[in-house]
């Protein structure tokens, strides 16, 4: 474990930021190694994953310089940390699980490094969730250390928060610079609320959060007289519907 | 054709502020320059993002190219979908595509303004690993138009091209390019040389299909062994936490369901959220 300090300016808000960079890469190579049984953004047990390459890391302002060397990455050649910046579109209510950093470094004092932050929607700053950096010892291009984020518990929630990423360069030379960032994520059913949209099924039901769910998003509006009728068997042809509303099916 | 990514330092002019308006321009804009041709009026946009036949098309407008180093500076018009060409700084511009896991992209359409008789504007959908030192670029030579050299593209050197606006599509299909957003990034590409406007890329178009993920070699409920003929699908929603069967280590796939189990199948699958 190593332990630095790190001061981002952001819209006049100085954060100060403790990292702690954990070790160890099992679990990274453990996610790719199932990759082929993880088919898409769906479910709620499977992770997904997005992965943000160098070309997404765009000035935060027009005064920031920045190069790229094919196959080598991208940098900042005037400005250390915060200025380039990139939005994963990881899915609203997702639960971030982890993330990868693939880095260039040949320096050997300074690392490279990208933070998961949020913004929030008003405007009033940014607010680091954690940092994934190089972590000194990677001497050329590399990967990471896997950093397990499910103990953050953080959703997303574009209601509040865009979700964003930032670059953190301590030398503005080229001798380190972000080839990419994948973050891992897991889709999370809402929450139940506190009432009950259909008669026959109460707060107590142990569908009760799936149904509501399917009702607040417009799948479904029960079977009439207020009610579900969550034990009556579906047809083929409501199966139909189900599906075609779910996934707002189009065509041409 | 080459691109020379030089190690300048200019300041990065956005284009909000840097687009001149021309003489058509809607008048009262207080924003940026609005693109005159409305996009969702075109019959490019099919949003068929779902089932395993149809073709899904994403669209990646010329907005979302940035240039590789802030050297590069660039303008852009009011015309299509904002046209934008470097104004100095040997530019190529590229952009970050994202599609889902396991789908199979089957098109790549790039399009431009090329009024240039001696070079032409190119495009290429790159697949690289996390490290980009391993890219491939597509169209491969032979599944596509010739093959131009270390950075070509769908559209080569040569004259047959420099007709004006346009664009060109090429069917990447033979290439058999599986989305693998565990092991690799996506990057399009596209660059021209003349930096007086005659060459402007307009944006990029590629089509893929979904598909669900082949059969595992071993079941995961006794009741739905790998000689089901469902096999495959029971064990893409066992895999993706949408199903835990009906106890017992069983499916249970000839029962009937209830409209209690459809809202838990539904919701578990789409992650549904409701603020």
């Amino acid at each position: 474990m190593r332990s630095r300090r790190h001061r981002i300016q952001v819209r006049n808000v100085v954060l100060v930021l403790t990292l702690a960079v954990a070790t160890g890469r099992a679990t990274a190579s453990g996610q790719q190694a199932q990759a082929s049984r993880r088919p898409n953004a769906y479910g709620t047990t499977a992770d997904s994953a997005y992965h943000v390459g160098s070309s997404e890391f765009v000035p935060r302002t027009s005064g920031t310089t920045y190069d790229e060397a094919f196959g080598i990455g991208r940098y900042s050649s005037n400005c250390i940390g915060g200025c380039l910046i990139a939005s994963p579109h990881v899915p609203d209510g997702a639960l971030l699980t982890g993330i990868t950093g693939y880095f260039c470094d040949s320096n050997a004092t300074y690392d490279v490094g990208v933070f998961v932050a949020t913004a929030a929607a008003d405007g009033t700053g940014f607010q680091t969730l954690t940092e994934v950096t190089s972590n000194g010892a990677a001497q050329g291009c590399g990967v990471s250390s896997f950093l397990d984020l499910t103990s953050l518990n953080y959703q997303v929630d574009y209601g509040s928060n865009e979700l964003v990423l930032l670059g953190d360069f301590h030398a503005l030379d080229g001798t380190v610079a972000i080839e990419g960032v994948t973050l891992y994520y897991r889709l999370q059913v809402s929450p139940a609320p506190p009432t009950a949209t259909f008669n026959d099924v109460p707060v107590t039901d142990p569908a009760f959060q799936f149904i509501e769910a399917l009702a607040a998003a417009g799948i479904t509006a029960g079977c009439g007289g207020g009610n579900y009728c969550p034990d009556a068997p579906v047809t083929r042809r409501q199966m139909a519907v189900y599906l075609a509303k779910a996934l707002g099916l189009q065509w041409q | 054709m080459m691109f020379v990514r030089g190690v300048l330092s200019h300041l990065l002019t956005f284009v909000a502020a840097a687009a001149p308006l021309l003489a058509q321009s809607p008048p009262a804009m207080t924003g940026p320059p609005i693109p005159s041709t409305d996009r969702a009026s075109t019959d490019k946009i099919r949003p068929a993002t779902y089932g395993t036949s149809a073709i899904s098309y994403v669209e990646i407008p010329a907005a979302d190219f940035v240039p590789y180093n802030s050297g590069c500076t660039y303008t852009s018009d009011n015309s299509g979908w904002g046209p934008r060409w470097p104004t100095a700084g040997n530019c190529a511009f590229d952009a970050g595509l994202h599609l889902p896991s396991g789908a199979i992209v089957v098109y790549l359409e790039l399009d431009f303004v090329d009024t240039n008789p001696s070079d032409s504007v190119e495009g290429s959908l790159l697949e690289c690993s996390f490290l980009g030192q391993n890219c491939i670029r597509h169209p491969l030579a032979g599944g596509g138009p010739p093959d131009c050299g270390n950075f070509g593209g769908i559209i080569c050197s040569g004259n047959a091209y420099d007709l004006g606006p346009g664009n060109q599509a090429v069917d990447l299909t033979p290439d058999a390019i599986v989305v693998d957003n565990f092991t690799k990034s996506y990057v399009l590409w596209t660059g021209m040389v003349s930096e007086d406007g005659s060459e402007r890329i307009a944006g990029m178009i590629v089509g893929y299909v979904l598909q669900v993920s082949p059969a595992p070699g071993a079941p995961t409920f006794n009741d739905v062994p790998t000689s089901h003929p469902f096999f495959q699908y029971v064990e893409a929603l066992a895999a993706s936490g949408v199903t835990g069967g009906c106890g017992g280590g069983n499916f249970c796939p000839n029962n009937p369901i209830t409209r209690g189990q459809m809202a838990v199948f539904l919701a578990k699958a789409l992650g549904l959220q409701f603020h």
